[in-house]
């Protein structure tokens, strides 16, 4: 895979202009466009999860939305069947997604592109398959009736849709963070080592398998941290949200934003759920129109949304 | 009993056989994951039941429904395919799945969200008594199908020169070329030939499982199993792959129901541990 995008100075600038944008939308929106903000939010942090392991890994998983999924049915199970704090449960269920995600990875992290893909597939399956027969996780129903974190010792209350989302907004920039950190740190390098050629990162003695095999366990928990935020936006969980298809629709995501560049996967995720929501508003052959659009955006943009801004800012001379 | 139900996995196994041997055949040739072979096996049967319903012949629609599907195959190639065949996986896998969408929507437009069913024609529609058991002698035919086709792509493949060109261009692409074989003439038909096979095993089954949106998702990531199981590439691994998973599947549904869906994934998790390659490793 070729390198991806590294522009640590334009990432900056797009995510600040990001979150800025996001906050003013939360303040002058109503209730219906705070919601709609969280949501964008969330699947922002789901996208930069993929971006991370696509672009800095090379590996491309399919089988994403089980950590979704994972996070998801853990913060449920823990805080309505355990009693523990939404707060904490969002906590041990990204420890679940990382933790599962490291004992697959170890098996799965050396496959070959095509057969990643594949293998991720059928365990993100597996694993749907599992949650729509699993009585513990409420088959095919789903779980309701689940809580958002008491913040009321900050004297914040997290049921108002405005706090909801700048509590989204505050995750976000910590895993906004946290990923440029890694990318610009060792590890990243590693990454983008074993990327670019791997053969030669075992011969001057890299620890190929242990670098990827965190790297997609760090991902799995961002992931995973997204499926929380998720449960406790909406209430319910439907295993819907684990099928592959959402894993595909995240990829789609980071490819119109433009692979590797972290604040792209925000854009992306931004864009594709705005025109995602107002198609399906207008018209009912949206999913039609979208298909034709991934396409082209696959075929014809190659760095996606933010290919565009480099080049429109190079036009302009900076 | 057994019998039964060593039927009934053996027909389902020659439905997954039909859409993975296309299926790996493409992979074989292009090293391309087509995630839109679901929705070709869906066209093929919404094509089957418009034929039926206008010329209320059966027969007709086993004809023309797979000749159809191939030509939406050829198309696809022709505008699609063709171009990305050196990209990098994921923007085929992407690509594929932009496809998947425009699929189900275009069915939808067309044929309408309702379900529908097609009738086996006459000849087939009584049950046969095996062994004071009786079954329908339809699904017998749908298996009579699957051994014809494996036996013509045996045949095809393994003895005639146009089955040694395929085999050549599988094997190596450029030692084809070098010999003068035409390898995207190769590709286009055989590309076309596996969407063909995709739009028979629609065609097929639309009578036992009938016709709905939807029906791509149910069968493509067990397809794609049969595929990474058997080994991607491999006519053979295609048709052992098949046969695992269909009576995996099937007997698990009736001895274990509560598990039947995770053991395909464990039989799919095992054989990648000890086989990463599949079964058949080309």
């Amino acid at each position: 895979m070729r390198a991806v995008n590294y522009n640590p100075k334009l990432r900056f600038q797009i995510m600040i202009i990001l979150i800025l944008l996001s906050i003013i939308f939360n303040i002058f929106g109503g209730y219906f466009t705070r919601f709609f903000v969280a949501e964008i939010i969330i699947l922002s942090i789901f996208a930069i999860s993929l971006d991370f392991i696509a672009s800095r890994g090379g590996m491309v998983s399919l089988g994403h939305a089980m950590f979704l999924g994972i996070g998801a049915y853990a913060t449920a199970i823990l805080s309505i069947n355990y009693g523990i704090p939404p707060f904490y449960a969002t906590f041990f269920s990204i420890l679940i997604g990382l933790f599962i995600a490291l004992l697959i990875g170890y098996f799965i992290v050396l496959l070959d592109g095509i057969f990643f893909i594949m293998v991720t597939l059928a365990l993100g399956e597996m694993f749907h398959a599992w949650v729509f027969t699993s009585e513990l996780l409420g088959g095919s129903d789903g779980i309701t009736g689940i809580m958002r974190p008491d913040l009321s010792f900050l004297k914040i209350d997290l049921n108002t849709p405005i706090i909801f989302s700048f509590y989204t907004i505050f995750w976000l920039i910590i895993v906004y963070n946290l990923i440029s950190r890694i990318t610009d740190a060792p590890l990243g390098r590693n990454l983008d080592a074993i990327r670019q050629n791997s053969e030669r990162v075992s011969a001057i003695g890299g620890y190929k398998k242990t670098y990827k095999a965190i790297a997609f366990s760090i991902s799995a928990g961002i992931a995973s941290l997204a499926g929380s935020l998720y449960v406790q936006l909406n209430g319910f969980i439907s295993p819907e949200l684990t099928h592959w298809t959402v894993s595909g629709e995240g990829l789609i995501m980071i490819i119109v934003g433009g692979i590797g560049s972290i604040s792209g996967a925000i854009l992306g995720a931004s864009v594709v759920h705005i025109i995602q929501h107002e198609l399906s508003n207008i018209i009912n052959w949206w999913m039609l129109v979208i298909g034709f659009g991934f396409i082209l955006v696959v075929l014809f943009m190659k760095d996606g949304l933010w290919g565009l801004i480099e080049s429109i800012k190079k036009k302009l001379g900076y | 009993m057994l019998l039964i139900q060593f039927l009934n996995a053996l027909q389902f196994s020659m439905t997954l056989f039909l859409l993975a041997v296309g299926l790996t055949i493409i992979f074989g040739l292009m090293k391309i994951v087509n995630l839109a072979h679901g929705s070709l096996y869906m066209i093929g049967a919404y094509v089957g039941l418009s034929i039926w319903t206008y010329f209320d012949s059966f027969w007709l629609a086993l004809i023309f429904s797979p000749l159809i599907t191939a030509l939406v195959g050829a198309f696809l190639y022709y505008i699609l395919f063709r171009h990305i065949q050196n990209a990098d996986p994921m923007k085929q896998v992407l690509l594929t799945f932009g496809l998947i969408y425009i699929g189900l929507d275009s069915v939808r437009l067309i044929w309408g969200t309702m379900s529908h069913s097609i009738s086996a024609p006459e000849l087939l529609s009584k049950s046969i008594i095996l062994i004071n058991n009786p079954y329908p002698s339809y699904r017998l035919f749908v298996i009579f199908i699957g051994i014809l086709v494996l036996i013509c792509l045996y045949f095809i493949l393994e003895k005639t020169v146009i089955g040694a060109k395929v085999r050549a261009s599988v094997d190596d692409p450029e030692a084809a070329k070098l010999l003068k074989i035409n390898t995207d003439k190769i590709l286009f038909y055989t590309f076309s030939f596996g969407c063909g096979l995709a739009g028979l095993a629609g065609i097929t089954v639309a009578p036992i499982l009938g016709v709905e949106p939807g029906m791509d998702m149910e069968v493509l990531v067990l397809t794609l199993i049969v595929v990474v199981v058997g080994g991607p590439g491999s006519l053979k691994g295609a048709l052992v792959g098949a046969l695992l998973i269909g009576f995996v599947d099937s007997f698990g549904k009736v001895y274990i129901p509560q598990l039947a869906q995770i053991i395909i994934y464990a039989v799919m998790a095992l054989t990648l541990l000890f086989r990463p390659d599949g079964l058949y490793k080309r």
